[in-house]
This record gives C-alpha cells, sequence and structure tokens, in this order.
C-alpha cells in the first residue's frame, strides 16, 4: 500500500465535511489529520509532515489563500489543494491552478470547485502524490 | 356621525345670507329713500291740498248760504203781497184786483214772513219797509226765542236813516244790498245774547218808483259756529272781515272786535299777515306761513254786488302738522325696509343654507376621506355646479384612492428592491453556505458509490445516509430563509409571531458570513422568552433587523474588534430590539442624515442608502419608532414595537 506513506491535512471549518473529506481519503488508506481553521492547521503543519494539505477557502482566523501562502513559504515541497464553492472576491476555476483572492494571485496544485467529482479528485491526489 | 370643524369666522351660508341681506337692505334702502323724499313733498303737497280744499268747501258754504238769503229776499220780493199793498194804498185802500183792503194784504204777508222765518232757522226777523214817513215798517215778523211774532202796528219802527235801508232803497230791482256781519243792536244797543247779523235787503218798485224795501236779518252765528264745530282738530279756522277783524274764531271772546273797540285781529295773531296783498281781484284764495303755521285764506266774495267785499276765510295748522303725514309715510317706509331686509336675510339664509347642503356634503365627504371613512351622500347626480363639483371631487378621489394603490405598490417595490440589493451584499456568503451542505452531500453519495465496489457496512450506509438527510434539511432552512426574505412582504397580514422566529431569519442569513469573518455574533433574551408572539409582519421586521445586522456588519469588517449583538427586551407593553455592534457609534454630522433615503456613507455599488430609510418606514407601520441610542459607547440602533398592533391602517388592497 503505497499510499499509506503518504500523509494528507484536511482543513475546513464544517464538521461535516471535515469527516467526509477525511473519510474519503481514509478509503484510499492514505494517512489524513484535520483541522477546523487555519490556525489549527499551521500547528498541526509543524508537528508533523504532511504530503498534501486540502483545504477550504473560507474559514475563520486564518482562511485557506493566507493558510496556502504560509504554506508555500514554510513548507515549499508541500502539495496544495484549494477547495471553495467560490466567493465574492475569489477568482479561481474549477480545475486551473492559478487562484486570485482579493487581486493577490498565488500558484497552487489544483483548485477544485465545490462541488466536486470525487473520483477526479482523487485520481488527481493519487497522481499529485505519486509524483 | 358628527363632524366638528374649528370656528373659523362665518360659515359662506351665513356669509352669502348676510351679504344678499345687505344688497337687499340696500337696495331697499336706496329705493325707500328716492320714494320718500320725492313722495313727502307729494305727501306735503296733499296735506296742503286738504288744507285748502277744507277752506273752500268752508268758504262755498257761506257763500251759498248768504246767496241763498239773496235768493229768499228776492223771492219774497215777488210775492203777491208785496204788490197787492201798494196797489191797495194807491186805489185808495181797496184793491181793485180782489177787493182786498190794506190790512188783509198785511195779513197774508205777515203770514208769508211767519212761514219762511219757520223754515230757516237763522232767520231773525223780515221785514217791509215803506219810503213812505221816513222809512216806516210796513209790516215785521220777528223770531222771539221758540216763537214767531208779527209786530203788531204800534210797535213798528222808522228805519229810514239805516244804512242798509239808505243803499237798499238805491239799487235796481232785482238786486239785493247786503250789509257787514255785524252784533244785532236794539234801539242802538248791542242785543244779549251777542247775535251776528247780516241783513239782505232789496228794494220794491212800484210804478217804477221806489215804493219800499224787504229787509231779512239772518243770524250768522249758528252758520259760523257750525263752521268752526265742523272742522278737524288740527286745524284752526278763522273767519275775518275785510279788515281782519274776526268774524268767526275758536274763541267766542276774540270776535267782533269793532263792535267791541278791542284789536283782535288776525294780524295780531300773524305778524306779517296782510290781507291785502294782491291788487287783482281774480286771487281769491292764497296760502301763506306765520308762526310756523301755514295758513290757507280763501276770501269768500258773498256780494256780487261789490267784488271788493268778502269774509277772509281761513283755516291754519302748524307745518309740523303738515308734515307729519310724510313723517308718517317716513317711518311707514323704515317699518318696511326693516321687515323687507328682515325677509330678504331669511329668504337669503335659507337659499344659502339649501345651497350650502351639497358643499357641506362635499366637505364632510372630503373631511371622511382625510380621515380614510367611508364617503357617502355625495351630490353627484345634482344637474348644477355644485354637482359637477361633486362629480369633479369623486373623479379625484377614485384617482387619489389610483395614486394611493400606486404609491403603496411602488413603495413596496423600492422596499423590496432595497432588499434585494442587501441580498445581493450577502449573496456570496448565502453561496458559500449552500454549497458547504451540498458539498457534503456530493462527497457521501460519490463515497458510498465507491466504497459499494467494495465491503460497506450497512452501518457506514446508514450513517452516510443520516448526513445526507442533515445537510438537505440544512439546505431547505437557508432556502426557505432565503424565499421568505427575498419575497415582497411589504403587504403581509400582522401574526402572531414567535420572537425566536423573527431572530431566526436574520440568523440563517448572515451568521455563515460572520462565522468566516470572526465575527463575534449574539443573540440575548433578556427578560423575555424566545417563544413570546408578538403581533407583526414577521418578514417586514426580520428585514430590519436583517438590515440592522448587516449595516453593523459593514461597520466593523475592517476593524480588529468584531461582534455584533442582537438583544430582546420587553418593555412593558412592548418588546425593544436592538443592535449593537463593536464600532465607536455614528459622527454627530451623519446622525442627522441616517434616516433619509438614499444616504449611505458605504462606496458606491455597496449599498442603495434606502435601508434605514425604509426601516423606519417599517417600524412606523408598526407603530413604532427607529433611533439610535446615542447613551451607548458602541453603535446601537433601537426599535420597539406593541406587542398587540391595533390594526386601523386602511386596507388599500
Amino acid at each position: 500500500m503505497t499510499n499509506t506513506q503518504k500523509r494528507i491535512l484536511v482543513v475546513d471549518d464544517d464538521v461535516m465535511l471535515r469527516e467526509m473529506h477525511t473519510s474519503v481519503f481514509e478509503d484510499e488508506d492514505y494517512l489524513v489529520d484535520s483541522a477546523a481553521d487555519g490556525l489549527e492547521a499551521l500547528a498541526l503543519l509543524s508537528t508533523q509532515h504532511y504530503d498534501l494539505l486540502a483545504t477550504d477557502m473560507f474559514m475563520p482566523e486564518l482562511n485557506g489563500f493566507e493558510l496556502i501562502i504560509k504554506c508555500q513559504k514554510e513548507y515549499p515541497e508541500l502539495k496544495t489543494l484549494l477547495l471553495s464553492g467560490g466567493g465574492k472576491d475569489l477568482e479561481a476555476e474549477h480545475g486551473l491552478k492559478q487562484v486570485t483572492y482579493l487581486g493577490q494571485k498565488i500558484e497552487i496544485d489544483l483548485f477544485l470547485k465545490k462541488p466536486f467529482n470525487l473520483d477526479e479528485m482523487l485520481g488527481f491526489v493519487d497522481k499529485l502524490l505519486q509524483e | 356621525m358628527t363632524h366638528k370643524r374649528p370656528k373659523v369666522g362665518l360659515s359662506i351660508a351665513m356669509k352669502v345670507a348676510l351679504l344678499a341681506g345687505s344688497v337687499a337692505a340696500l337696495a331697499s334702502l336706496i329705493v325707500g329713500t328716492l320714494i320718500v323724499s320725492s313722495s313727502s313733498d307729494i305727501v306735503y303737497e296733499n296735506a296742503l291740498n286738504r288744507l285748502k280744499y277744507e277752506t273752500n268747501i268752508k268758504s262755498l258754504k257761506l257763500v251759498s248760504d248768504i246767496k241763498n238769503l239773496s235768493s229768499d229776499a228776492l223771492y219774497l220780493a215777488g210775492t203777491p203781497p208785496i204788490k197787492g199793498i201798494p196797489r191797495t194804498i194807491y186805489n185808495g185802500g181797496i184793491d181793485p184786483l180782489d177787493n182786498s183792503n190794506e190790512q188783509k194784504w198785511k195779513n197774508r204777508l205777515a203770514t208769508i214772513f211767519s212761514e219762511l222765518i219757520r223754515a230757516k232757522p237763522n232767520y231773525l226777523q223780515i221785514r217791509y219797509i215803506g219810503i213812505a214817513d221816513n222809512g216806516k215798517e210796513i209790516v215785521r215778523v220777528n223770531r222771539q226765542g221758540i216763537r214767531i211774532r208779527t209786530i203788531p202796528a204800534i210797535e213798528l219802527q222808522t228805519k229810514g236813516k239805516t244804512t242798509y235801508f239808505k243803499n237798499a232803497a238805491k239799487l235796481h230791482l232785482g238786486e239785493v244790498y247786503l250789509s257787514d256781519v255785524t252784533l244785532n243792536r236794539e234801539y242802538g244797543k248791542i242785543s244779549k245774547p251777542h247775535t251776528p247779523v247780516i241783513r239782505a235787503a232789496t228794494p220794491i218798485y212800484f210804478n217804477n218808483k221806489v215804493f219800499g224795501i224787504l229787509v231779512i236779518n239772518m243770524n250768522f252765528g249758528e252758520i259760523f259756529d257750525s263752521l268752526i264745530k265742523n272742522t278737524p282738530r288740527h286745524l284752526t279756522p278763522y273767519v275775518t272781515n275785510e279788515a281782519g277783524y274776526f268774524l268767526a274764531h275758536p274763541n267766542m271772546s276774540m270776535t267782533y272786535g269793532f263792535d267791541f273797540d278791542t284789536n283782535h285781529k288776525i294780524q295780531a295773531i300773524y305778524n306779517n299777515f296782510d290781507l291785502k296783498h294782491t291788487n287783482d281781484i281774480r286771487d281769491t284764495e292764497y296760502s301763506l306761513e306765520s308762526n310756523g303755521d301755514v295758513i290757507h285764506v280763501v276770501e269768500a266774495h258773498y256780494d256780487p254786488e261789490n267784488q271788493e267785499r268778502y269774509f277772509a276765510v281761513m283755516l291754519a295748522t302748524s307745518r309740523k302738522h303738515l308734515q307729519s303725514a310724510s313723517y308718517q309715510l317716513q317711518y311707514e317706509s323704515v317699518l318696511v325696509m326693516a321687515l323687507l331686509v328682515i325677509i330678504s336675510l331669511v329668504i337669503a339664509g335659507v337659499l344659502a343654507s339649501k345651497l350650502m347642503q351639497p358643499l357641506k356634503l362635499i366637505s364632510i365627504a372630503s373631511d371622511d376621506l382625510a380621515k380614510g371613512r367611508e364617503i357617502t351622500n355625495l351630490p353627484i347626480k345634482s344637474q348644477d355646479e355644485i354637482g359637477e363639483l361633486a362629480r369633479a371631487f369623486d373623479n379625484m378621489r377614485h384617482q387619489l384612492d389610483d395614486k394611493e394603490r400606486e404609491l403603496i405598490i411602488s413603495q413596496g417595490h423600492v422596499h423590496h428592491a432595497n432588499k434585494m440589493a442587501s441580498l445581493g451584499e450577502m449573496a456570496s456568503s448565502m453561496a458559500h453556505e449552500i454549497n458547504t451542505p451540498i458539498q457534503s452531500i456530493n462527497l457521501i453519495a460519490q463515497r458510498v458509490q465507491r466504497q459499494l465496489k467494495k465491503n460497506l457496512s450497512h452501518e457506514e450506509i446508514n450513517d452516510s445516509m443520516k448526513k445526507i438527510t442533515t445537510s438537505v434539511a440544512k439546505v431547505s432552512e437557508i432556502i426557505n430563509s432565503l424565499r421568505n426574505v427575498s419575497r415582497d412582504s411589504t403587504q403581509d397580514e400582522f401574526i402572531e409571531t414567535r420572537l425566536c422566529d423573527l431572530i431566526g431569519d436574520a440568523v440563517n442569513m448572515t451568521e455563515e458570513r460572520f462565522r468566516v469573518n470572526n465575527v463575534d455574533f449574539n443573540i440575548n433574551f433578556h427578560n423575555v422568552s424566545e417563544n413570546t408572539l408578538l403581533q407583526c409582519q414577521r418578514l417586514q421586521i426580520s428585514q430590519v433587523l436583517i438590515n440592522l445586522v448587516n449595516n453593523a456588519y459593514y461597520a466593523i469588517k475592517e476593524l480588529d474588534n468584531k461582534w455584533i449583538e442582537i438583544s430582546i427586551q420587553k418593555i412593558s407593553n412592548k418588546i425593544r430590539f436592538s443592535v449593537t455592534d463593536s464600532g465607536r457609534g455614528i459622527p454627530d454630522e451623519n446622525l442627522e442624515r441616517i434616516f433619509e433615503p438614499m444616504f449611505t456613507t458605504k462606496e458606491v455599488g455597496d449599498g442603495t442608502g434606502l435601508g434605514l430609510s425604509i426601516s423606519s418606514d417599517i417600524v412606523a407601520q408598526h407603530d413604532g419608532l427607529l433611533y439610535v441610542d446615542k447613551e451607548s459607547k458602541n453603535t446601537c440602533f433601537i426599535f420597539e414595537i406593541p406587542i398587540i398592533h391595533t390594526n386601523n391602517k386602511k386596507k388599500l388592497l
């Protein structure tokens, strides 16, 4: 089981979504941790190596965009996945790597617009973590 | 239903009545004055003419009495004994025609004289006087009291020296001498009682020579007495001779001044009285004024032989009396005018109030319209101008209704548009909010599909399905709130609503946004249960709360310390809602303007500027007031609305 070596951090302020994301990754035999917001995520990242960050966009305290920026600085190897239903100041297209928020542009590994196809997402994650 | 209006002077009906009354009064005053002024002369003239007429009648009566006296004298002169006596004398004592002797003729003549005296109560004495023997009386019959006496021969007198004898003897046949009216004298002395006497004497010719005269003495006292008695009270009658001495006067003692050597003359009463005012003898009557009296004088020329002889018959009266008739006229005219004014006032009043009745109905109708009552009794069927007015009013009322309806609709549109604008502001967080449970459902469904290929326990499937149901419920709740809030609710009924439902709408629409933006959002029920019922338009009040909460969010979103609190408190029979945020209050310069429509401090595109204005309207609709708590150190909006809504608003839709 190659996936057992890969560790994913799920960040979402919605309990149910957090649990679901965790479950679907665990179903694929990844090691999964979860955090309810950006600050909690940063705390976990500092204690544990993660291969992939799958974060929601809009969260209290520290949102997904800001979290990614911090992670890209601290953990350049960390793959980043941003999940969002879209929002007022967020310019992002499903399946693209470029995300603009409040005029600030960043490159991530993938932007997924909720609701997305599970198979597609898992396929992409699998591919991403195989690299 | 009584309609009390403030007293603002006279009613129109009263004014019209007064106007018509005054016009009528003025008209009757003018006409009356004209009539009175033109007729008072006529009336005076009329009174004067009556005076003249009365005077003339009296004068004619005197002349006619004297004329009768002359006729009687001539009649007697033609009776047979008058000629029989000289015929008998000249024939030596026996009448050649019928053998009568002188005494027989004298007896016959005395009988005729007696009968005439009996027939004429004013006749005192009739005599046949001969030229012979220095005017010796031949036959003489006297009235002595109630008796009539033929004077015996031995008592007969000689009258040759008397004025009447001398004058009458000079006359031609058929002429009559009339004496002055003087008091009767017997043997040269005035006899008592004083008897004014006039004598009529006519000559008797025999064989073309004067044989004698016939004399009738008439008592003029009775004639003057009746003249004075038959005079109306306010007129004073006088009769004077040509010199002005009174022959007749209401006071008997004033008469016959010439006989008593007194100076009781008309000139003593009226200084400027001039009996010989003119030389033209045709002027037989005239009026003059003296001492405030008007005197009409008619010269009664009683002597056809001498036109210079006359009685001055006069009636005097005060000028005031003559004018009194015209005063009477004026008085009556004033009465009639006053009556006319009163009648015209009454008629004008009745007509005006009748005229005003439909106007009053219109006025009542406009009052009803203003107070939102039902309008009845509008006189639209009347065919006159008031009917037109009423129809115009009715038309206007319907247009007003239409406009009001349009206004309410467009006001509703504005409210709704504003709500949509604030909804737009929330759209992004809404999307996020809905997306979250949908994402859950999505993931669950796909995961179940994936896991079905492997072994998935019933427990796990059951758990997943529960999660789907929960998520769907969440989506429904959000969508319901959205649908509720976005619906046009301006015309909703006032229904009893739980406080928690009111708050719930606001919370559902905003809480996700606050959560992701780290806004601390709290609801506090102070002294009231969240199940307390409030009579309101649920969505309107929700809208106010959402507006206030949105405003609060805009005010604090850039602050470090972000919190919003809704607190609900019961104060007597009202519920107080206050929305407080962590902001530092509203700047004084904006405080007065924040409830104005279109006032906004938000950036262009962020707000319509209608939120507070509309919220204020909605609260007012609930008989409440929306205001800023200036005492609070944070920004605090407060509104209170009664728990029981007294629904007296007019239902237009």
